[in-house]
């Protein structure tokens, strides 16, 4: 119910708005403008592919580790990664994820349908009530979380095997997980920070509301409420390091962070890139930097832009040196969620209004797109599923 | 008039200027005042519309949901005037040959309005824009959650704590009678 005092308060807004001495815009001033914010967007993407060749062909690092100064094979060989797999080239032409790619296997992580089908690694199934908004698998728990549509009140329900609700914790968000679902975390509506592991959960008391930015085996990076510019992390047994001077951390793998280090809005854009102790190895202003991949020879990036209306960019920067490996776009579409399956592959939740689908695509380091769940109609307000962790 | 038909629905062959001049005329007052509402000033209001409008124009194929372009718009405004104060040379005072706005004279004030208005330009950026989407725009606080990319939690934190703020230092006179 409002008070008095909150009626006052919108009566002065609206009051205010009213009699705003503001002039409309016309149309060629729009379109003037935005002509200077797609060029802008173009120049970054080109310098981007630019950048990642120069960084890639003077190195020339064999697969062998011998050093191959023949520029015709240096893109054969790209930059130093670790993994089991030999590193593809990179792919230079960004490409087009459509609904028309060849079906593959089904999504190797954890993922729901907007119906409560709960499908875990391994292929078993739960059924559940519908609602759930986000899955995760920590330590064998399956935790699904729901948030109330009236109140926002958020809930994290542990789900047993037969889709039927074994616990249920009050949450202000999804809980966030390892890559290797060994630990994982959420906040609490106290605001304190909940940890998930084998020995159970822990509640860490922080100063207001908390806002958890990463979490992974070594602890959960965290602003406190009101802070600018302070990413810090906590660890299992409560210690808490930093302050990092970085606007957020997006991802953490041991000492390495991917972190936002500045924003732009008359760009507009932003710069970020990976941090190893506090330290800057490289940054970018032509993505957003954010999963490392599960060997942490890659990150996975997006627009370097958030306007509201969705990711039109998924691209594969290599972890070490932030050279792009591969870029997707979808054709006036959305990349919706995006998680990686193993250290080879990414899967993305995309939209594409062409034909108006849905659809869980695999998409490779070489540039390959496959169906990881097949097409499915429904417009870009409403996904009908979500990638788990 | 000539039609199209997709996925079996059948629709006017508009141009995209046609159509996005259409919206922009029916819907750019309310956006300019929200606009004014967040920025307390003319000249960044115009600028804030101006770049929203822009940026829908880039977007305007992608839209398919008609009813969402408000929601959109909002968007992009609030979360382009709080981005812009992450600038830190956004936050010093810049030297401008454009005068600086004129008292709007509100006939109806008796000094309250004009007191509550300045307390709430007072405020920082985030916590502006929650009271301002929560009691002029009067969004939920999921609705106003989804509109920052924040948790529900965080708008209601921000809005308590704005509201206490601006209770603490509204004028006794004007702070009466609330808490209900």
């Amino acid at each position: 119910m409002s008070t008095d005092f909150e009626q006052q308060l919108a009566g002065a807004l609206e009051r205010r708005a009213s009699t705003a001495p503001v002039a409309p815009q016309s149309l060629d001033a729009v379109r003037h403008r935005a002509r200077g914010i797609r060029r802008r967007r173009i120049a970054v993407s080109a310098a981007g592919v630019a950048a990642a060749l120069a960084v890639i062909a003077p190195l020339g690092l064999s697969a062998t580790g011998v050093l191959d100064g023949d520029p015709d094979r240096s893109r054969d060989i790209a930059v130093a990664s670790p993994g089991p797999s030999p590193v593809p080239p990179p792919v230079t032409e960004p490409v087009t994820v459509t609904t028309g790619a060849a079906p593959g296997d089904a999504p190797g992580i954890a993922w729901l349908e907007a119906d409560g089908t709960l499908h875990l690694p391994g292929g078993t199934m739960a059924q559940a009530e519908p609602g759930y908004r986000a899955l995760s698998v920590v330590a064998s728990r399956v935790l699904a979380f729901r948030s109330d549509p009236d109140t926002g009140l958020g809930t994290v329900d542990e789900i047993g095997t037969d889709g039927s609700v074994l616990a249920s914790y009050g949450a202000l968000m999804a809980p966030m997980t390892d890559d290797a679902g060994t630990v994982g975390a959420w906040v609490d509506r106290q605001g304190r920070i909940v940890w998930a592991g084998a020995g159970g959960q822990t509640t860490f008391d922080t100063e207001g509301n908390a806002q958890l930015l990463s979490v992974d085996a070594d602890g959960a990076w965290f602003t406190p409420e009101g802070a600018e510019r302070a990413a810090s992390r906590i660890a299992p047994d409560g210690s808490v390091t930093g302050p990092l001077d970085v606007l957020g951390v997006n991802d953490s793998l041991g000492e390495r962070v991917t972190a936002t280090l500045t924003y732009d809005d008359m760009e507009p854009g932003s710069c970020g890139g990976v941090l190893r102790g506090g330290r800057e190895e490289w940054r970018t202003c032509d993505f957003t930097v954010d999963r490392f991949s599960p060997d942490g020879a890659w990150v996975l990036a997006t627009d370097a832009y958030l306007d509201g209306m969705g990711q039109g960019t998924l691209a594969i920067l290599d972890a070490g040196t932030g050279g792009a490996q591969v870029q997707y776009e979808v054709e006036d579409g959305v990349f919706f969620d995006w998680r990686w399956e193993d250290a080879a592959h990414a899967l993305a939740v995309v939209h594409t209004p062409a034909d108006q689908a849905w659809q869980v695509v695999r998409l490779g380091l070489d540039g390959s797109v496959e169906q990881a769940v097949a097409p499915r109609r429904g417009t870009d307000l409403e996904p009908p599923f979500w990638l788990g962790s | 008039m000539s039609a199209t038909t997709i996925l079996g629905e059948t629709r006017p062959i508009v141009s995209k200027d046609e159509d996005f001049t259409h919206y922009m005329t029916a819907r750019q007052p309310a956006m300019l005042r929200l606009a004014y509402v967040l920025t307390g000033d003319t000249a960044s209001a115009e600028d804030l519309v101006q770049v929203a409008f822009a940026k829908l124009y880039l977007a305007w194929n992608r839209v398919e949901e008609r009813g969402a372009l408000d929601g959109y718009v909002r968007r992009i405004l609030v979360n382009e005037h709080n981005s812009s104060w992450r600038r830190p040379w956004r936050r010093r005072e810049r030297v401008s040959d454009t005068l600086p706005d004129s008292p709007v004279l509100d006939t109806y004030d008796d000094g309250g309005n004009a007191e509550l208005w300045q307390l709430v330009q007072s405020l920082p950026p985030r916590q502006r824009s929650v009271i301002v989407l929560r009691y002029y725009e009067q969004l939920s606080e999921a609705e106003i959650a989804d509109v920052l990319g924040v948790s529900p939690g965080t708008v209601k934190s921000q809005a308590s704590k704005a509201l206490a703020s601006l209770r603490g230092r509204t004028p006794r006179s004007l702070a009466t009678g609330e808490d209900g």
